[in-house]
């Protein structure tokens, strides 16, 4: 979710009280149930086509197909809205065009109506494969994965979407693999409420790009996730854990991203954007030109990540101030090291740490080339290994709120110019 | 349920008019057509109090930049339980309730930060 609920960011330096994180007590592990047991077929497969297939709809194809069918899917546009609901799917393959999702589309525009809600959803089927397919025009998110155990969304393009282009929620152990996210109006990547586990299943976000979002990234309460080889730029935000009320089992923890290019994440998308902003109406957004952001969070890691031309900052960490589950507001144990800033100086952030100090045993570098930091005399900045109280700085988180409060989205910006990189284009001002 | 029969004679020329309905301060009770307004994150009205087999619509809101959903989590006895896509800004359900009594609702996205509401159908 792109927008938290602060109303009264000045009210932010009286609330800010550094405090040492309590013990996190769940709800219990119950959520999405218990997994869902293998099919032993056998297994048919489904054709689906314009013409001379048994079946002229997706849907039509995933309403017959049995626990752990195939539906393949033939080139054409699709405009229709898939379901794929309940045991009774479990295992299902939904396959388009692996090798070039451009050719199979489902199109969620309907004239001058409001859009489809959700162009492919799997709601409480486990282990559903959706591969090979290109979504757009949706008025929700473009493939969305609900109270699952287990899924893989793998070759899919989600683009032009009202919320999210690629999500998970309330869901464990998924993969989201060789995709891309593009124009959505909240975040291209979602995961969100993981269910705390005993012996967590981990989830895998690799090869994928995210650019033209509000957020690259987004996990709300998420965890047990890794992040790695893949792109987020030129979004508003590029990848943001962050810990919210509005949603169950706050924070985020056990995250890793690590072995990613996080750059020019620029995208002022209230100056125009090719998707109809939605706001709110009681949310500030999250700021503008920053590559990574913690807000609140445990026992996650930045590593081996180069982030740079981001006009804000590289990577900050801030106490999620107004949560009301006081002992998950804090940062704790996150680590930031080993990361690469600036591209050897070729193209700079803003800034490239922010830390407001606040929690404990979060640490920070080694890192390569860091040149500007909050607070700028980079006394919160424990180096790694780090256990015990952080030391708060009341200036930089201050600072640091400061810029979510700018209504121009820009007025913090430091600029710098971007070095050239091929088949790539800085997005700061959108224009048709 | 509060019934009031003004009177007699009024009560029996409303009955006669109308024998279907019910009537309540001397006023015939009709389904009426509410609207429940979906945002980030919370229905507007939290309550509300309709006539038997009035018509919900659930709007969600052009300001909408979440999904939620609408998910019936008790209801009076024979009402089938009922729970919406996820949507965002423009979408719209419709439900008519056809049972007396008490209706519990809950975004299922956003349960932590209290979205429900209560619809009380009358007599």
């Amino acid at each position: 979710m792109s927008r938290i609920r602060i109303v009264a960011f000045a009210a932010v330096g009286a609330l800010a009280v550094p405090s040492v994180a309590a013990a996190g007590t769940y709800p219990p592990p119950a959520n999405p149930g218990t997994p869902q047991k293998p099919p032993k077929g056998p297994f048919r497969t489904l054709q689906v086509c314009k013409d001379d297939c048994p079946y002229k709809t997706i849907q039509a194809a995933v309403n017959k197909a049995r626990p752990g069918d195939k539906v393949k899917v033939q080139a054409g546009v699709y405009r229709e809205a898939v379901k794929i609901s309940g045991a009774s799917k479990r295992y299902l393959k939904l396959v388009g065009n692996p090798k070039d999702p451009s050719q199979v589309v489902i199109d969620g525009a309907r004239g001058k109506g409001v859009p489809r809600q959700n162009t492919v959803w799997v709601n409480g089927a486990d282990q559903v494969t959706v591969d090979g397919f290109t979504a757009r025009h949706y008025n929700g998110n473009g493939f969305f994965v609900l109270n699952a155990n287990g899924y893989k969304l793998r070759h899919l393009n989600a683009t032009l979407g009202g919320v999210y282009g690629i999500y998970a929620f309330n869901s464990v152990g998924g993969e989201m693999s060789d995709s891309q996210a593009s124009y959505n109006n909240d975040a291209g990547f979602y995961i969100g409420q993981t269910p705390p586990q005993t012996t967590p299943k981990r989830s895998l976000v690799t090869r994928v790009k995210s650019f033209g979002n509000v957020l690259g990234f987004s996990g709300t309460n998420m965890r047990y996730v890794t992040i790695t080889r893949s792109q987020w730029f030129n979004n508003g935000t590029g990848i943001v854990p962050n810990a919210l009320d509005s949603e169950k089992y706050a924070p985020p923890e056990y995250n890793v991203i690590t072995n990613n290019d996080i750059f020019w994440n620029n995208f002022n998308y209230y100056a125009g954007a090719p998707f109809k902003l939605r706001t709110s109406g009681v949310g500030v957004p999250y700021p503008v030109g920053v590559g990574v952001l913690l807000f609140g969070g445990r026992h996650n890691e930045v590593t081996n990540n180069r982030v740079y031309g981001n006009y804000l900052a590289g990577v900050g960490a801030l106490k999620q101030v107004l949560l009301k589950q006081a002992d998950a507001a804090d940062l704790v144990d996150n680590r930031v090291r080993d990361n690469q800033f600036g591209l050897g100086g070729a193209d700079l952030n803003g800034r490239d740490l922010v830390y407001d100090g606040t929690g404990t045993g979060n640490c920070f570098g080694p890192n390569a080339g860091v040149a500007l930091s909050v607070p700028a005399d980079g006394s919160t900045f424990a180096p790694c290994p780090f256990t015990g109280a952080n030391a708060f700085n009341a200036g930089a988180q201050a600072e640091a709120f400061g810029w979510a409060g700018d209504q121009t989205h820009e007025k913090f910006w430091i600029k710098h110019p971007h070095a050239p990189k091929k088949g790539y284009t800085p997005l700061e001002h959108y224009k048709k | 349920v509060r019934r009031v029969l003004v009177s007699v004679a009024a009560g029996a020329a409303v009955l006669a008019a109308a024998p279907a309905m019910a009537v309540v301060d001397g006023s015939a009770r009709r389904p009426q057509k509410r609207t429940v307004e979906v945002a980030d994150n919370f229905y507007s009205p939290k309550k509300l109090t309709v006539n038997l087999k009035s018509r919900i619509t659930w709007k969600w809101t052009d300001e909408s930049a979440d999904v939620h959903d609408v998910k019936l989590v008790s209801a009076p006895k024979g009402f089938k339980k009922f729970q919406t896509e996820p949507g965002s800004a423009g979408f719209v359900y419709s439900k008519t309730l056809t049972k007396p009594g008490t209706y519990r609702f809950l975004c299922t996205f956003h349960e932590e930060d209290n979205m429900r509401m209560t619809i009380v159908v009358r007599h």
